[in-house]
């Protein structure tokens, strides 16, 4: 599952959920002391969100579940191809942060790998390889199936 | 509406599994910074209008809905939301937000906060 994630102006009501992400990860990180905690804590609130939202929801396909985060604001899908693996194309994550110097989506990929889960009751897990914030011009994600 | 109610109700629900320590300053301290910059960016739009910022945070869908009263030296903000009533960490957010905000348009308060059935009564009194 692939990510391709642009920055974009926010709008105020916007700005409140793109803060409360970004100060929570902040703030995990002040209070565990590591960011690689912080990340795997981010992840793993994001995927349990993403499980509440397939079940509450009842998507029964990527696609539709998709279009329930474009619908909510949490970003724009320019391309999505489903199959072994599934590529997403994005724009305008809720959880862009222009200038930062934090590593992204880290609650966007857990929302994406919990919906995977809930969907093919198999274990996901999502792997952030490039975002804006590091000098890419897009956020590049692999959703992966974990083989247990 | 972003889903950022859901975000922080699942948010809280984790953290209060997985942390000793109480999470009530974690939720207090993303709601101040998130207060702070909502002040700097929207100061010019709402001024020092306490409500203007509250009904951004209405329209993203993190409280049902407000009210704000002055009285005297003290002003009270009631939130009129199940979900902030009945959470200690959705309260701690929303009070620190009120912090945030009122910092970044220079006013000091302390801030208390009140459950009054499915209410919050935020009462943010001038400090001397």
């Amino acid at each position: 599952m692939r990510f391709y994630i642009d920055n974009k102006k926010m709008k105020p009501d916007e700005l409140i959920a793109n803060e409360i992400m970004k100060n929570l990860k902040e703030a995990l990180e002040e209070v565990t002391g590591s960011k690689g905690a912080a990340k795997a804590i981010a992840n793993k609130i994001g995927k349990n969100l993403g499980v509440m939202l397939a079940e509450k929801n009842k998507f029964r396909t990527m696609k539709e579940a998709i279009s329930f985060l474009e619908k909510n604001g949490l970003m724009t899908v320019n391309n999505l191809k489903t199959g072994e693996e599934i590529e997403v194309v994005a724009k305008n994550t809720v959880e862009s942060v222009p200038g930062s110097d934090l590593p992204l989506c880290w609650f966007i990929g857990g929302i994406l790998s919990g919906i995977a889960e809930k969907l093919e009751s198999e274990t996901y897990l999502a792997r952030e390889l490039k975002c804006p914030e590091v000098g890419e011009s897009a956020c590049r994600f692999i959703i992966e199936r974990i083989r247990i | 509406m972003y889903l950022v109610k859901e975000f922080v109700g699942v948010s809280a629900a984790y953290l209060d599994e997985v942390m000793r320590e109480s999470t009530d300053s974690v939720f207090y301290r993303v709601g101040e910074k998130t207060g702070t910059s909502l002040a700097r960016t929207q100061q010019r739009e709402c001024g020092k209008d306490l409500g203007c910022y509250l009904s951004v945070l209405k329209k993203s869908g993190l409280i049902d809905d407000f009210e704000v009263k002055t009285e005297n030296e003290r002003t009270l903000v009631t939130v009129k939301d199940r979900d902030v009533a009945s959470s200690a960490d959705m309260r701690s957010l929303v009070r620190g937000f009120l912090a945030g905000i009122t910092h970044g348009i220079g006013k000091a308060y302390e801030i208390s906060a009140k459950m009054e059935g499915d209410k919050c009564v935020f009462t943010l009194t001038t400090k001397k």
